[in-house]
């Protein structure tokens, strides 16, 4: 799916002038990508009044393709950092606690049983919860790679450009972001191996 | 282990079906014999598995008329009912 995949064809770039019609055409879709680039539903609300406004104001400079809905994205994006920004937000991960590209010395150590892991279904939920936490913890470009490329199924070409990068800068962080997540569910495993560990130990004393 | 890097470059592009073809037997034959290879690719699988099976995001009712009257009155120059403390300044 591309970003513009799923607008009609021939949607007109006049409806980015007619408050209704943006609207109506674009509403749902900025304020999912907003909602995903936010911490709480009030903060998706201020992105989206915002990236509207700017797309209104902007409107008739827009000299782009017949689908705007690249153009749309980039601004939604650049709404949700100024958000961020004006909130004094740092990502609860920086980017040197990120995992490196290729970490030899752990690719040679570990493999990990994941098809071992007990009952994930009946953990669904709680391993859901920790993702999200996890997405919105990430540093801005790494959570844009994710919530572009794994959420919105925006191609890797078009989300590099949406974001202003070489098609190996986004792929550097969506591998980065990835693993990332990928250790935040190992933590989650060691955790509840842990606690249950414990409740096994209280039982039998 | 250098080759294990060669692959580790190209498994998230083989994982997400955006690698060359041509690329794709080396990364294949290479993840028979290699399993810490393997289990990088089996992480991108449990984390892609996870991402992609996160609600949808819904929209809270209200937001739709908010957003409504906030354009309705930047469309006729009237200011915002009321200052979100984030609103766009005039550029």
């Amino acid at each position: 799916m591309t970003a513009g995949a799923c607008l009609t064809s021939d949607a007109p770039n006049s409806a980015l002038l007619d408050p209704d019609l943006l609207l109506d055409r674009y509403g749902e879709r900025i304020y999912r990508l907003a909602r995903r680039m936010s911490n709480s539903d009030a903060d998706a609300e201020d992105v989206m009044q915002n990236t509207l406004i700017k797309i209104l104001r902007k409107a008739d400079s827009y000299r782009g393709e017949s689908d705007p809905m690249g153009w749309i994205y980039r601004i939604t994006l650049n709404e949700a950092r100024e958000l961020h920004r004006k909130r004094k937000r740092r990502p609860a991960v920086s980017l040197d606690a990120l995992p490196i590209d290729f970490d030899e010395t752990q690719h040679a150590v570990g493999v990990s049983d994941i098809a071992g892991r007990p009952d994930k279904s009946a953990m669904a939920g709680e391993i859901d919860d920790r993702i999200r936490d996890a997405i919105q913890e990430l540093p801005d470009g790494y959570r844009e790679a994710v919530v572009l490329y794994d959420l919105e199924g925006v191609p890797y070409a078009e989300a590099a450009q949406l974001m202003g990068l070489s098609l190996g800068g986004f792929k550097t962080r969506l591998h980065r972001a990835r693993l990332h997540l990928r250790n935040v569910l190992e933590r989650f495993w060691a955790d509840r191996d842990a606690a249950t560990a414990t409740t096994d130990g209280e039982a039998k004393s | 282990m250098n080759l294990c890097r060669e692959v580790a470059e190209r498994l998230l592009a083989y994982r997400d079906g955006e690698l060359e073809e041509t690329e794709e037997p080396f990364i294949k034959e290479h993840l028979q014999y290699c399993p810490s290879c393997l289990d990088l690719l089996n992480g991108y699988d449990e984390v892609c598995d996870v991402l992609h099976r996160l609600q949808p995001v819904n929209m809270p009712s209200g937001v739709l008329e908010r957003c409504r009257e906030r354009l309705r009155r930047e469309a006729a120059g009237e200011p915002p009912l009321h200052d979100h403390g984030d609103s766009c300044s005039a550029e």
